[in-house]
């Protein structure tokens, strides 16, 4: 009779399989790098139109927030994973230069992307991720709705000269671009997304290094 | 797009200085709720902020005001058949001595039909209908529109809400230099 006479084996290969995981989730932990980046970010028009004249419609310059996670892979690359957050009013632009507030947006963006060593002192990071647009009011032309997840692709460089790095700092350079259009837009006679792209300045921090 | 002028082609908009626009509604029966809902659909046709409106608790503090001019009808759940003119409504603004800017607020009464054979459903969804042609007016929207069939600025309006053509008119207007002045506050 052997029952359970497998129990001991499983309990083994059970308590193996949990240390090396954790010896695993150890070390990656321990090479894992953390950064926070807070920059200021211009956005290009999200609307064209003309209504007796042409008008266009854009965020203000916004602060940004972007708080990234390295995982290392192999050579100078790395894994990173990071999310996005701004906020600025959106504004009616008038051809004379009449501007008019329409509401206070955010925009929230998760990403996935590869980061490589170029210089000592430079890194450069390519993502793709998801974006979305958090309108303050159902207004314009989020009245109905913000239209949903939009993919999104960005691009920065960091650069720590020496000076810097020894405070664990970065200047950040990065854009991204998507693709604009709401519901209310569609609804109007839009038929063409608009190409939007994003241009942010900033210094980075290094909350956690990896050695 | 159907003309948005008076018949001497005057041409009136709440300036964006003056944005939100501050309704008021008299508390009897369910007119707060029906302006409230006409000051949302006329807000959603449009897109670059041109016009917002608040409700506010006090006529003093209105830039419009809206009453029942007698009866108050049923707050029943407006009927969906075939619309029936079971009310009326009218928006009435007075000019300044120079005839340049309006006067006081704008004023606006609805009005149910007396010795009416038709349903609390019916009168019900007459004045959700008017009460948005009446807020149409108080935009600015000075002329009846020539298409009952397609725009609620049409008299009497028979769709329950802005048509394309009256999207497009209203949008047109607010970036249309305007000829009459708001009043004073």
């Amino acid at each position: 009779m052997r029952f359970g006479g497998s129990l001991p084996s499983i309990r083994d290969s059970a308590v193996g399989l949990c240390l090396l995981v954790t010896g695993w989730a150890s070390s990656l932990t321990a090479q894992t790098s953390i950064h926070a980046t807070l920059g200021a970010r211009y956005s290009s028009t999200l609307v064209h139109d003309s209504i007796v004249t042409p008008l266009d419609v854009r965020a203000d310059l916004a602060p940004a927030f972007t708080g990234t996670v390295d995982l290392p892979l192999a050579g100078r690359w790395k894994l990173e994973l990071l999310a996005d957050l701004s906020s600025s009013p959106l504004r009616r632009h008038d051809k004379g230069g009449f501007t008019a507030p329409i509401t206070r947006v955010w925009t929230l963006g998760v990403a996935v992307g590869l980061r490589r060593r170029l210089r000592s002192w430079l890194e450069g990071r390519g993502a793709i991720g998801a974006l979305k647009y958090f309108p303050a009011a159902s207004v314009g032309v989020f009245s109905s709705g913000s239209g949903g997840v939009i993919p999104f692709g960005s691009l920065a460089f960091d650069a720590a000269p020496e000076m810097l790095s020894r405070r664990r700092l970065a200047v950040e350079v990065g854009g991204d671009l998507h693709r604009f259009l709401t519901p209310a837009l569609r609804n109007a006679g839009f038929t063409e997304s608009r190409v939007v792209y994003r241009v942010t300045a900033g210094v980075r921090l290094d909350i956690r290094r990896a050695p | 797009m159907y003309a948005f002028t008076d018949t001497l082609g005057e041409v009136f908009h709440w300036p964006a200085d003056r944005l939100p626009i501050r309704f008021y509604a008299e508390p009897r029966g369910n007119l707060p709720a029906l302006l409230g809902r006409a000051v949302d659909v006329w807000e959603r046709q449009f897109l670059y902020g041109e016009f917002r409106g608040v409700m506010v608790p006090d006529s003093n503090a209105a830039d419009v005001i809206v009453r029942w001019q007698d009866s108050v009808p049923l707050d029943v759940p407006p009927d969906n058949g075939p619309p029936v003119k079971a009310c009326g409504g009218l928006t009435q603004a007075f000019l300044d001595s120079s005839g340049t800017s309006l006067v006081g607020p704008l004023e606006t009464q609805i009005r149910i039909v007396a010795d009416s054979i038709f349903t609390p459903g019916q009168i019900q969804a007459c004045v959700a209908r008017t009460m948005i042609h009446e807020m149409g007016h108080a935009l600015g929207l000075l002329r009846e529109a020539p298409d009952s069939l397609q725009d609620i600025m049409a008299s009497p309006p028979l769709v329950p809400l802005p048509g394309i053509r009256d999207r497009n008119t209203v949008q047109t207007l607010y970036h249309t230099a305007a000829t009459l002045g708001p009043p004073p506050r």
